[in-house]
């Protein structure tokens, strides 16, 4: 009996699923993407109302991602963010022209799944398809007929915004079933400006290990370049991703250490510091199937891939100098493409993606105590450091002061400490907080403290809450603004 | 949730020992200790493996050594100390490094070094055993003539059932299931090993 009952317990474990998608594609698959990623933004982003699955008060939120290198492609994405159920979707969009009604129609349909992150794992009740169609006509032409893009431009959508709101109509099924929940998304107003006085932006959403933490099972395991493009897609502005180093001294993205529910392989066990990166590529994988990736390829995927900026939380002291060498190699070879250099690109060279910032403003080594600052500082003084490194400090705000870094970022167990904040952001400082995941200690630290971001797990919500109750901070932060 | 499970099974398997006929050697010995020796071949149970592209040898020979000590009270203690094979594998892996990609000859294998205490139940010729203690895994990997030894401590949990076949005083020989669940603490269980072969039982010390 016992023995059957160990069997049992043994096969209770779970692992992860990948989000439902549309048989053969769904509409989006025979559809073709709007010929200008950004044009969506103008056309749809708001603040909206749904009428079942999302609640009140929901963002739509566009993305673009898939960058300008041969290959990859850029990408628009469309997002439902909510605070009910820290709900989200992530919609593909397409054009396509409807012959079923009298007269030939251009219709624009958004495509994908959602998501109710208060459950833990994936299933028919927290999880399923959506369809959307966008109306009106004005805001389909807008978007369908948009001028294309070209990669030499300059991000963006040079035309003035359309005139009108955009409203969705469809429904939503749950599970892998077929969308039959009707459901409308009607405008309630525009989003917060998050730029101040002086056209610069100053909120900003932190991404705690990518747009999913492994434990709540979205198809795409934490510190990934899959997780990078889920943080963007569901409104990340900045990145945080941790830092080892395996035995062979090459520096790797984990989170903790090589545990069951993170990561999968009979022989994966230990920690990443326990073995080379050969060694761990031949026994581990993460939770969903990844690699775990190199900081290398982490950084250059996310560069080259997303706009968004990187922190790179050390878990030893010693991933600090050779993460900077990393971050001084790729400096030299992810360079600007719009327009592209003169005399195009130099072998081994690639386009950083389109509009994002350069290289050492993209990549801040986070120093989460007194022995990485020193560590850091050592390095520095040793001439160790890639040249413009920046740091941020999560701890003592005098070494932000004293070495400096351009960030302070204090976990938020010690509360909102406002003067602290409030005198760091006068000095040009970033400021924020470490992680807050819960609806009510957002608002009370969004509106104690007004600080310049929130780490979060639950990208989506913290998006929704600063809508509802955040005020954009004044103050410029140094260096951590995208263009 | 599995715990309850767990529990559950050790009242049942408690309960049927209380209902049925007391042990032969019950009536005419106060007290003894024994000395278990288990040997047998054991292999990984759960999670199962993807063997696409990869040679896999699951499992070895498992061996185990244990003491118990057998008194008046229907239920006696006993300690195990077990080898338990996991898994050997062997592979071509394509890693990507500066410069472009290679291929390695790999081989891993896993076993655990295990200690557990428990309580144990003689039902005539059968003998029901659970315990919970602490094991070592260990893991050994070598890529390309580089070879590599890491473990990792955990709790877990012991589970066998053996039958005493023949029972020349003072010993016992039978055959024996064993199932070892290793637990981690934020996942529960997550990995579980069975073995089977010979058992022998010597009394080394009675009254």
């Amino acid at each position: 009996m016992g023995i059957l009952a160990l069997g049992a317990a043994g096969c209770m474990s779970r692992q992860g699923a990948q989000p439902p998608t549309f048989p053969d594609g769904g509409l989006v698959g025979r559809s073709t993407p709007p010929p200008n990623p950004w044009s969506l933004q103008k056309a749809l982003d708001g603040v909206y109302d749904t009428s079942s699955r999302f609640g009140s008060n929901v963002v739509v939120h566009s993305s673009q991602w898939g960058g300008v290198n041969p290959g990859d492609g850029m990408k628009a994405s469309v997002s439902i963010l909510a605070g009910d159920h820290f709900a989200f979707a992530v919609l593909q969009p397409g054009c396509f022209l409807d012959t079923t009604g009298e007269t030939p129609l251009t219709r624009l349909v958004l495509e994908g799944y959602w998501r109710y992150l208060d459950e833990s794992d994936p299933g028919p009740t927290s999880t399923g398809l959506v369809r959307l169609f966008v109306s009106p006509p004005e805001i389909v032409d807008y978007v369908c007929n948009a001028p294309a893009w070209d990669p030499g431009d300059p991000p963006g959508d040079p035309r003035p915004a359309p005139a009108i709101h955009a409203a969705f109509s469809g429904a939503t099924g749950n599970g892998v079933n077929a969308p039959g929940s009707p459901v409308t998304v009607s405008w309630l107003r525009a989003r917060k400006s998050r730029l101040n006085a002086e056209g610069r932006k100053t909120f900003f959403v932190g991404a705690r290990q990518g747009g999913c933490k492994s434990s709540d099972n979205c198809g795409v395991s934490g510190n990934t370049p899959g997780g990078a493009i889920l943080a963007a897609q569901l409104g990340a502005d900045y990145l945080e991703f941790d830092v080892r180093l395996t035995k062979d001294l090459v520096p790797v993205s984990l989170h903790q250490g090589l545990f069951p529910g993170s990561v999968e392989g009979i022989f994966c066990t230990g920690w990443v510091e326990d073995y080379t990166y050969v060694e761990l590529l031949s026994i581990c994988r993460l939770r969903n199937g990844e690699v775990i990736p190199r900081v290398a390829d982490m950084l250059e995927f996310i560069y080259t891939r997303t706009n968004l900026p990187t922190w790179l939380d050390s878990k030893t002291s010693d991933v600090i100098v050779p993460v900077s060498a990393i971050l001084g190699d790729l400096q030299k070879r992810l360079v600007p493409c719009d327009p592209p250099p003169p005399g195009g690109l130099r072998e081994g060279q690639r386009c950083l993606f389109p509009g994002s910032a350069p290289i050492w403003e993209r990549g801040i080594i986070a120093l989460p105590s007194s022995d990485f600052v020193t560590a850091y500082e050592q390095a520095r003084a040793a001439g160790q450091l890639a040249p413009n490194q920046h740091c941020l400090v999560e701890q003592d705000p005098s070494a932000l002061v004293s070495i400096p870094c351009v960030a302070w970022k204090p976990r938020y167990t010690l509360g909102p400490m406002t003067s602290e904040m409030q005198s760091l952001q006068e000095q040009g400082f970033f400021t924020g907080y470490w992680t807050i995941n819960d609806p009510g200690t957002m608002d009370a630290f969004l509106t104690a403290a007004v600080p310049n971001g929130i780490l979060t797990n639950r990208l989506g919500l913290l998006n929704q809450r600063f809508e509802m109750v955040g005020t954009t901070p004044p103050n410029t932060p140094y260096r951590v603004s995208t263009p | 949730m599995r715990h309850l499970v767990l529990a559950a099974a050790l009242l049942v398997s408690f309960a049927a020992r209380a209902d049925g006929p007391p042990g032969a050697e019950e009536d005419d010995e106060h007290f003894a200790w024994e000395m278990d020796l288990f040997a047998g071949y054991g292999q990984l149970a759960f999670p199962s493996q993807d063997t696409a592209g990869v040679a896999w040898s699951s499992g070895g020979p498992a061996f185990a050594l244990g003491f118990a000590y057998r008194g008046p009270h229907l239920t006696h203690p006993f300690v195990d100390i077990s080898y338990i094979p996991m898994l050997t594998s062997a592979g071509y892996v394509n890693v990507d490094v500066p410069g472009g990609s290679r291929t390695l000859f790999v081989t891993n294998s896993t076993f655990a070094l295990g200690l557990a205490i428990g309580p144990g139940w003689d039902i005539d010729w059968f003998r029901v055993r659970v315990g919970v203690g602490l094991y070592d895994v260990f893991v050994k990997t070598d890529a390309s003539g580089q070879p590599n030894t890491v473990s990792q401590f955990g709790i877990g949990f012991l589970a066998s059932l053996s039958a005493m076949v023949w029972r020349p005083d003072p010993f016992a020989l039978g055959v024996e299931a064993r199932l070892v669940a290793l637990t981690f603490p934020t996942n529960g269980i997550y990995k579980t090993m069975w073995s089977a072969g010979l058992t022998g039982r010597w009394d080394f010390v009675r009254n």
